[in-house]
């Protein structure tokens, strides 16, 4: 139950992050650069706000558990006040309540000055959430810099094409917005690969054993949902720059949406993994956790110490990757049929899922 | 195909080998008495290390095989270090070390371990004769041996599923009118 909370509010806390990010950064750019911002900006105090507050779940978390040992007071003091993430939280809070009450007097979009503030202060709030996570905890100032670098570069992305993809009307100045946004992301997505190989050295998963446990299994689909997301990304920054440029008639905004939607999906299944047990030696682990409810439905009975994946190229697994892979090249299809953009939303969905089943039949047979 | 399209693929390669940003939890490393162990001389403390730095608030109780707790006088936690000392030595017997900690990477996290104490000193209060019980769900047990069962894998059910409904997905999206 609390997992499914902490997922939802994590997922939250980010969003408001990336808003925030996407907003200073939208009012810093000049005019010709971006489309008309339509964001209501008397609601960024609150978003601010909310930004720290939807990051208490870990810390309730603490609480709930020590509370039957301790007693309400004592796990409220130990919780909050004397766990690293207790205080770490009570300085996001402090740190969001200082800029909420910024934002409140003056208007993010009043001048440079103050959207450049607004930023500077949306970057230590993304600062100080990094440093709650486990990266920091673990492996100190080097995990630090590298959760802070993928979670900036995620807000500023997924920032960015919320602020662009719901809170604009008009698509006038589209190609001179993408001109910069897109060269943007792909930088964002460049940290966030550098970031990940940097953690990856440190996390050192056994990556295919892991896919019988439940973060080994999100690790999967999330990979396959980041493909979704990718191609999507070449649609929107690619395709249909290029047939704007050529005044080609395009609305590039529900496609901009669906991207949106896409990434904050990925969001929240790296929300709900960041409180599974990592797989460090999935052995051990196995025997701590227990094997994944799917991977046990999928194949029951099947999990044993030595089990190794065997890759026999099962054709059912082949089928379904190849299945996969058609549904997302049918997205730009659907592009270029001027079908629904939310469509691409479900091919994304449903490939994740069928090549998330396929390459597991691939690799543990059927 | 040009360059910016190599270099677009070869990016997508990339990122689909980038794992997400989690740690393991903070496991139990060993403990005195250590898991398993027959302790033959009188056990006044209990000391449990972990494989990282924990956080204040943890808490050990012992559980005899009649199901008496036992909590200890004190707690004391020390880096990645529980230390807790008991009121007084413990009557021979089974034990299950019951405990709940806080990583530093601020996960709640609890596991159990046995011993047996044989240092001749026996219980004060009358006590039934020990009877080995099952323990609910321990956490360093090993693993039960894989029964080989003859349940068929719903695998090709599950396929069959998820791509009918790709087809009726696909069918839906692109078989009704564009938009124009
Ligand atoms: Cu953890």
């Amino acid at each position: 139950m609390i997992v499914w909370v902490q997922t939802l509010f994590e997922t939250m806390a980010v969003t408001c992050l990336a808003l925030l990010t996407g907003g200073a950064l939208l009012s810093l750019v000049g005019d010709e650069y971006k489309p008309i911002v339509v964001f209501p900006h008397r609601l960024f105090p609150l978003v601010t706000l909310l930004a720290g507050l939807a990051s208490f779940v870990p810390v309730l978390r603490l609480v709930l558990f020590l509370a039957p040992d301790t007693g309400w007071m004592e796990a409220i003091r130990l919780g909050v006040f004397l766990s690293r993430t207790g205080q770490v939280w009570l300085g996001l809070m402090a740190a969001s309540i200082l800029l909420a009450l910024f934002l409140q007097a003056r208007d993010m979009t009043s001048s440079k000055w103050t959207s450049g503030l607004a930023l500077i202060g949306t970057w230590m709030l993304i600062l100080i959430k990094s440093w709650m996570g486990h990266a920091a905890s673990v492996s100190g100032v080097s995990g630090w810099v590298l959760h802070s670098v993928h979670l900036t570069a995620v807000c500023i992305w997924a920032g960015g094409l919320m602020m662009a993809g719901f809170f604009t009307v008009d698509t006038a100045r589209w190609l001179s917005f993408l001109r910069w946004f897109t060269p943007t992301a792909i930088g964002c997505v460049t940290a966030v690969i550098l970031a990940g190989w940097g953690l990856m050295g440190i996390i050192a998963p056994e990556y295919v054993a892991s896919w019988v446990l439940p973060y080994g299994e999100a690790l999967l689909i999330k990979q396959w949902m980041t493909a979704g997301v990718l191609v999507m990304a070449g649609v929107n920054g690619g395709w249909i720059r290029r047939k704007l440029a050529r005044g080609e008639g395009v609305n590039p905004l529900p496609w901009i949406r669906a991207e949106a939607i896409l990434i904050l999906l990925v969001v929240a299944i790296t929300a709900w993994m960041s409180q599974e047990a990592a797989p460090h030696t999935v052995a051990e682990t196995v025997q701590a956790v227990g094997v994944s409810p799917l991977f046990e439905g999928l194949f029951p009975g099947k999990w044993h110490p030595g089990l190794r994946a065997e890759w026999q190229g099962h054709l059912l697994g082949g089928l379904s990757v190849l299945v996969a892979l058609i549904l997302l090249a049918l997205i730009p299809l659907l592009f270029r049929q001027r079908r629904s953009a939310y469509g691409a939303v479900w091919l994304a969905g449903l490939a994740a899922c069928v090549g998330f089943v396929g390459v597991l039949v691939w690799a543990y047979g059927g | 195909m040009n360059r910016k399209w190599i270099r677009y693929i070869g990016l997508c390669l990339c990122i689909w080998l980038v794992p997400s940003l989690t740690w393991a939890h903070t496991h139990l490393k060993q403990s005195t008495p250590g898991d398993g162990d027959t302790v033959s001389q009188p056990v006044q403390k209990l000391t449990l290390v972990f494989e990282e730095r924990i956080e204040q608030g943890g808490s050990v109780e012992l559980r005899d095989d009649a199901g008496h707790t036992v909590k200890p006088s004190s707690v004391k936690i020390q880096g990645d270090t529980l230390e807790a000392t008991l009121g007084s030595a413990l009557p021979d017997g089974n034990y299950t070390a019951q405990w709940k900690i806080i990583g530093l990477d601020g996960h709640p996290m609890q596991g159990s371990f046995h011993f047996e104490v044989k240092a001749g000193k026996t219980s004060t209060s009358q006590k039934p004769p020990t009877v080995p019980k099952q323990q609910p769900t321990p956490h360093h047990d090993q693993h039960p041996a894989p029964v080989k069962r003859s349940t068929s894998s719903p695998v090709i059910w599950v396929v069959a599923l998820l791509i009918l409904s790709a087809a009726v997905i696909v069918g839906w999206l692109f078989w009704r009118k564009p938009k124009a």
